[in-house]
């Protein structure tokens, strides 16, 4: 790029984040929205922080989450528990390899691919790696689309409880690992509406 | 990119809130769409009628949401005996088996937040249709925006495959009402955030409410 991109913070102005008003901005402290009665910041305060909090706590419940068995189901007595992994094998095993590889993709790589990136676009804002902007901004809308479909896991599992309710002959149980993996899904979730997509493109005049 | 920017009239200024670019503001055409030159966000993308078409697509959805979730997804016939789930069900058996933080999780993202949703929609394109003005307009649709990622029926139909073909090893299934009404509530919906023109909203937000 040859010309100098603006930046409306650099320019006195701020774009209201839920209506995207433009407003002048002279340095107050809070500026009040006049169409949607919001506080305009100049950036979410503590955006990288809190993004951090929310990955990291993420990141921590996703091992247990991986390794505790989500579900239990009893056949006819005998009774097998699942994690999600063990899940995904069976369905394998009987001849769903599409279905398989839509559930490894929801529930396993999504999750852990969306933690990496994230942390990468955190790290790279945070000590200005000169990862491209555009990549950046791509990951991150990426992240934002993607992050939902891992429930996935936890709606199959509810509806296997809510339908199979035979009493004796068989039922299902929902063990601590379905919650903990949608404590995952939730906060990071969150991490990534509290990371604000603007700070990316904060020093794109530093590169050029 | 122009090389020195106007920025006298703040009318005419728009910033894409993705990447903070300041750009001067250009009428789009309907059914044409306006992206932010840095980093490609859409900005706009105005369409013929937006408000009268999203009252009634969410009037649609509206009609399809309580079948969709009182009448039962699924049927499911093993050993002689049938059970059937709706989504009401489904989280009325969570909680009765003491998986109330799943539970609350179904509750709140199949059945709260899209009826939440609709609801909201249908009292802001009211308003303008009979131009009525509301100190509310402006946090019903804030809450709109913030209520958009929580939403989870179109994961949940997608689970609901995933679970048939769990099953279908050991039962028969068959689908039923709910399902079709499900699946007319989320082309209702995908129609409706296609149509919605979130700055148009906005500026007549600004109009109607005071």
């Amino acid at each position: 790029m040859v010309n100098k991109s603006y930046s409306a913070l650099e320019q006195g102005f701020l774009c209201c984040r839920q209506c995207h008003k433009v407003l002048p901005y002279q340095q107050q402290s809070v500026v009040l929205c006049p169409r949607c009665h919001s506080k305009v910041y100049p950036r979410i305060p503590n955006s990288l922080s809190q993004s951090w909090a929310l990955l990291i706590s993420g990141f921590i419940f996703y091992i247990p989450a991986n390794v505790l068995p989500i579900m239990t189901l009893t056949k006819g007595g005998a009774a097998s528990t699942d994690t999600i992994m063990s899940g995904i094998i069976h369905l394998a095993h009987i001849g769903m390899l599409p279905i398989a590889s839509i559930v490894f993709i929801a529930s396993i790589l999504v999750p852990a691919l969306k933690m990496i990136a994230l942390a990468m676009i955190l790290l790279a804002t945070q000590f200005k790696w000169s990862m491209k902007m555009k990549t950046r901004t791509k990951m991150y809308r990426m992240i934002e689309f993607v992050g939902r479909w891992s429930m996935l896991d936890i709606f199959v599992i509810s509806i296997l409880l809510g339908i199979v309710q035979f009493g004796a002959i068989a039922s299902v149980d929902i063990e601590p690992g379905g919650l903990l993996f949608a404590i995952v899904i939730i906060l990071t979730m969150l991490a990534a509406l509290r990371f604000d997509s603007r700070l990316i493109w904060d020093d794109i005049n530093e590169f050029n | 990119m122009q090389s020195t920017l106007n920025t006298d009239n703040i009318e005419h200024l728009e910033v894409c809130h993705e990447c903070d670019l300041l750009m001067i503001g250009t009428k789009v055409q309907e059914g044409y769409v306006s992206q932010c030159p840095r980093c490609g966000h859409i900005l706009e993308h105005p369409t013929r009628l937006s408000i009268r078409n999203n009252f009634v697509c969410v009037f649609a959805g509206l009609i399809f949401y309580f079948p969709a979730v009182l009448f039962p997804v699924l049927q499911l016939t093993m050993l002689g005996s049938t059970e059937s789930l709706s989504i009401f069900s489904c989280v009325q058996a969570l909680l009765s088996a003491g998986n109330w933080s799943v539970g609350l999780v179904l509750f709140v993202s199949l059945m709260l937040v899209p009826l939440a949703q609709m609801m909201l929609i249908i009292f802001v394109t009211t308003r303008f249709y009979y131009q009525v003005k509301s100190h509310y307009l402006a946090v019903c649709f804030k809450w709109y925006g913030y209520l958009n990622t929580w939403g989870m029926l179109d994961i949940f139909m997608l689970s609901i495959i995933v679970a048939s073909i769990k099953l279908h090893e050991d039962a028969e299934l068959e689908p039923g009402l709910g399902l079709y009404s499900l699946i007319a509530l989320l082309l209702t919906n995908a129609l409706q955030t296609q149509l919605l023109n979130k700055k148009l909203v906005w500026t007549l937000i600004e109009k109607h409410g005071e």
